[in-house]
């Protein structure tokens, strides 16, 4: 799936040049470095659905949302990476051979069918998946979706001078060769070098479409989800441009788009109720309204100003704590686990992070709690966790032991056994200790440079100190930070990051974070002792398709990782979002980490 | 008897007419006179005598600005207690998130902001008072020349440059080896301050000299064969003083208004220290749910340059009352 809506466009660029650059996969979810301060403080609420489900919904009226933002980061299908603007824009102006349930709960993780009759049909080993279009299936302008409009879809994310930003799945995993630098031979259908390739790989017959993969890829089906697989009208095509004004397939289009302002929505006449089993568009009209000051947003939320509005941000942290304490807002809010683990990554390249002990006693230091309570507290932040992957991937999570479950870990700190583990690591690994403890040298943590932040050094710096380690922070400016980290070079000894599953599968998390190929990996750890086996499982447990037995796989990697201590005190985070007093429908997406969008409603 | 009384008293009357008092003298009454500058000197002194004693004052108050305090936070790391957590333990209140004690902070704050200030202030009166009795005595092609400069710096955006460039200056410091970490930020920040302040004590000093260099008793020294250093140091010197005086003592609040204002953007000192700039661009964040966080600061902030500024008034109109305001 996509960056968090945090991120903002100028935080995303500099990663994905830098990806493309490099031939390397680009990283999808990394959580904005800022994030920490979106979210904080208030009270208790429900989650989940909202208690007006049972409720008819209503067709008619005009549905509002509003943000702070001043435009959706992409609108156009190959490019749209953030998991809000996809559920929003997938719900609403276009359609995708498979979809997610439009259900609140882990139910919302399973895949339905949207375009294609069924969610795809995989053979030879799951290298080759094979999609069939249904009937009834138009454009905007009435005339039929194709199978030469899906295929015309998945090519233009191969031209990446014009195709920026959006995940690169389908260009990493379709069988076409790459050059000596790492990047497809195909160059896109602008371009149309490498067509032929191209045409061996994605192939049409009928009202079949056939994917031909490079690797066995169990959940192919899965990334197409992303828009990045969704038909694309050749004719219709402006390239660049398309970016403002797509071609709509789903039960609205668009009628007027204007950054910094608002996008408008009326309905598709074309759109047939009857083609599509996910979609049941309610409003006439749909209106977002853009570059609203976070003072006027959290205003007309507060005082339900607009009852028939939602917003697209969470409100800032004084008015989300607010709105959270006022009773008669119960039915207007939810309070939910966010799609992130927020960790500390250990660089445990040698001269850095290399010694297991240094790492643990770092651990053992830090004071959770103060730390969380200065984020918004559990109520609002989040939990300590225990494990690189969130319990709401279900199958692929499972309680670790030690770290948070050594009886020595105590959530406010522990610096008596931090100190033991530092005293040992003076005979286990001498010239680690003499950097984590000298005052001229001391152990650098990077950090994303915001207010939060700023206070969380002071807490890590105190705790660290009272078990005898010199920490030390670097403090980078937020839109550079994930540019910096990632720089090898640049890295210093711990830095801070965020990263959430593309998927409910945990193929888009370990390999990631922990193999060298990997998209995020900020642990280094390639020269570790540790990693040899690690890699080894990690490969093999990618293309098992077995999917019980790969949840065992990636279940035994995480506790390895943890055992490693690779990345220390992981927060599972949760995030909040309100909506006016006239909205029906709301439910809580899991998979996209957002809004059902698609069966919001009008209230009279 | 009653002659020689009568001619006692002229005598006496006499004498006080003839009583010289000299211009220090002069001033002072004038200052004395001034009832708001003597209460703006007193609480200059005392705010400056708490800066200086600040580890003396925490210790008998018993708190610290290191000690990060337990218990003192709820859950959402706000203060407990109503006005920011004040208490007589905590004389004004805790520092949301993290739980340091603020009068601590703002106590040890309140010296590198002065420090700051000071080091500033007088740098840049030495070099503006150098470069203008160099350039107003010697005139010529220097002075042109100095002159220009001195244009152009007046001329620049100082404020921007200093945003943009402390970060690059403060990495080539750290990585020259000259200081480290806060010293090396404020090491950057005084020189910026330094380089963009001093041009305009350097033209008021510039044209004093140009007006005393062609007084008579320059002259008359010039005609006794006197050196100019001699003139310099003995004729032009003490006649710049109480211009000098009057601008540092206008200067001061000046810069610490400008310290607060640098670290409120960020530039200049970072945490763990305090400024009074860094407490209120924190504070800035909680003013909904902790309003007394933001104002204390601002209050005491507001209290010391006012203090600064009608001192500085009352030495200029005691020195030389003939200046306009």
């Amino acid at each position: 799936m996509k960056f968090h809506f945090w991120f903002t466009t100028r935080e995303l660029e500099p990663l994905l040049q830098g990806g493309h650059m490099s031939g390397l996969k680009t990283s999808r979810r990394i959580l904005a470095s800022t994030a920490a301060i979106a979210l904080a403080v208030g009270v208790t609420v429900a989650s989940g659905t909202s208690a007006n489900a049972a409720e008819k919904p209503v067709t008619g009226g005009t549905l509002y949302f509003v943000t702070n933002a001043e435009q959706f980061d992409h609108i156009d299908p190959a490019r749209v990476y953030t998991g809000r603007d996809i559920a929003f824009l997938n719900s609403y102006l276009y359609r995708n051979l498979v979809s997610y349930k439009p259900v609140a709960g882990s139910a919302g993780s399973s895949l339905v069918a949207d375009l294609a009759t069924n969610t795809g049909v995989p053979s030879n080993a799951a290298k080759t998946w094979k999609f069939t279009l249904r009937a009834g299936i138009t454009w905007e302008d009435g005339s039929p979706i194709t199978c030469a409009d899906v295929k015309y879809g998945v090519s233009r994310p191969f031209a990446s001078d014009v195709i920026t930003d959006g995940p690169q799945y389908l260009v990493q995993a379709l069988d076409i060769p790459t050059d000596k630098d790492g990047a497809s031979v195909y160059k896109g259908p602008y371009k149309k070098t490498g067509q032929a390739a191209f045409d061996k790989a994605v192939s049409c017959s009928g009202n079949t479409i056939t994917f031909n993969l490079n690797r066995s890829f169990a959940d192919f089906n899965y990334a197409l989800t992303y828009p990045a697989g969704a038909p694309v009208k050749a004719s219709k095509d402006t390239g660049d441009k398309y970016d403002l004004r797509p071609f709509a397939s789903g039960p609205y289009k668009i009628t007027s788009y204007k950054i910094g302002d608002q996008l408008e929505l009326e309905r598709n006449t074309a759109w047939k109720k009857s083609s599509d089993t996910v979609r049941t568009p309610y409003p006439d009209n749909i209106v977002v309204r853009f570059g609203l000051a976070e003072d006027v947003r959290d205003q007309i939320l507060l005082e339900d100003q607009i009852p028939n509005t939602v917003s697209l941000d969470s409100l800032q942290p004084a008015n989300t704590r607010a709105f959270f304490a006022d009773p008669t807002k119960k039915s207007q809010r939810f309070n939910v686990y966010d799609p992130y683990v927020r960790y500390a990554a250990m660089n445990v390249k040698k001269g850095h992070m290399d010694c297991l002990d240094v790492r643990k006693a770092v651990f053992f230091a830090i004071n959770t709690q103060a730390l969380i309570d200065l984020s918004g507290g559990r109520e609002f932040y989040g939990d300590p966790g225990d494990n690189p992957v969130k319990p709401v991937l279900g199958l692929d999570y499972k309680k670790t032991t030690g770290n948070i479950h050594d009886a020595n870990w105590k959530i406010t700190g522990n610096p008596t056994y931090a100190a033991s583990l530092l005293e040992k690591a003076k005979t286990s690994c001498p010239d680690a200790y003499s950097r984590a403890t000298a005052a001229d040298k001391g152990i650098v943590w990077d950090i994303a440079n915001t207010a939060t932040n700023q206070k969380a050094a002071v807490l890590i710096g105190d705790a660290t100190k009272a078990a005898g380690i010199n920490m030390k922070f670097n403090f980078i400016p937020s839109g550079q930070y994930y540019s910096t980290v990632q720089n090898r070079d640049k890295q210093n000894d711990i830095s801070s990051a965020g990263w959430g599953a593309d998927w409910a599968n945990a193929s888009t998390v370990i390999p990631e974070l922990f193999t060298k190929e990997g998209g995020f990996n900020l642990s280094q750890n390639w020269d570790d002792a540790a990693y040899a086996a690690f890699k080894k499982k990690s490969d093999a447990t990618k293309v098992e398709t077995n999917r019980t037995k790969q949840a065992k796989g990636w279940q035994e990697l995480s506790q390895y990782v943890m055992d490693q201590y690779w990345i220390i005190r992981p927060v599972f985070s949760k995030t909040q979002d309100v909506w006016g007093s006239q909205v029906g429908g709301v439910y809580y997406w899991e998979p996209q980490g957002t809004f059902g969008f698609g069966q919001l409603y009008v209230k009279n | 008897m009653a002659d020689a009384a009568l001619k006692e008293e002229l005598n006496s009357e006499e004498s006080q007419e003839i009583v010289q008092r000299t211009p220090k003298q002069i001033a002072w009454t004038r200052f004395k006179r001034n009832k708001v500058g003597v209460y703006a000197g007193i609480a200059t002194i005392f705010f400056l005598a708490c800066s200086i004693l600040a580890p003396v004052i925490t210790r008998i108050v018993g708190v610290d600005n290191t000690t990060i305090y337990d218990g003192v936070l709820n859950e959402f790391a706000m203060p407990i207690g109503s006005w920011g957590g004040i208490s007589w333990q905590h004389p004004l209140g805790l520092e949301p998130g993290v739980g340091r004690d603020v009068f601590a902070l703002l106590l040890y704050g309140s010296q590198l902001s002065f420090l700051v200030a000071f080091i500033s202030t007088f740098a840049a009166i030495a070099i503006g008072m150098l470069i203008g009795i160099a350039t107003g005595y010697f005139k010529g092609k220097v002075d042109s020349t100095v002159g220009r400069f001195a244009d152009f710096l007046l001329s620049f955006p100082g404020t921007f440059m200093i945003i943009a460039l402390s970060l690059p200056l403060v990495q080539r410091v750290e990585a020259i080896g000259i200081a480290h970490d806060n010293a090396a930020r404020i090491l950057v920040l005084v020189i910026f301050l330094v380089f963009f302040g001093w041009t305009g004590f350097y033209r008021l000093i510039r044209s004093q000299t140009m007006s005393l260099r062609e007084r008579d008793f320059v002259m008359a020294a010039q005609a006794m064969g006197a050196s100019s250093w001699r003139i310099i140091m003995k004729e032009l010197l003490p006649n710049l003083w109480p211009t000098a005086i009057v601008f540092i003592s206008l200067s001061l609040p000046g810069y610490i208004a400008a310290e607060a204002t640098f670290s409120f953007l960020g530039v200049g000192v970072q945490a763990p220290a305090s400024t009074f700039g860094l407490v209120l661009s924190d504070a800035v964040g909680y003013w909904r749910d902790d309003p007394a966080y933001l104002l204390i600061p601002c209050i005491i902030l507001i209290a010391i340059v006012l203090a600064l500024n009608l001192l500085g008034d009352a030495v200029r109109d005691a020195l030389d009352p003939k200046a306009g305001r």
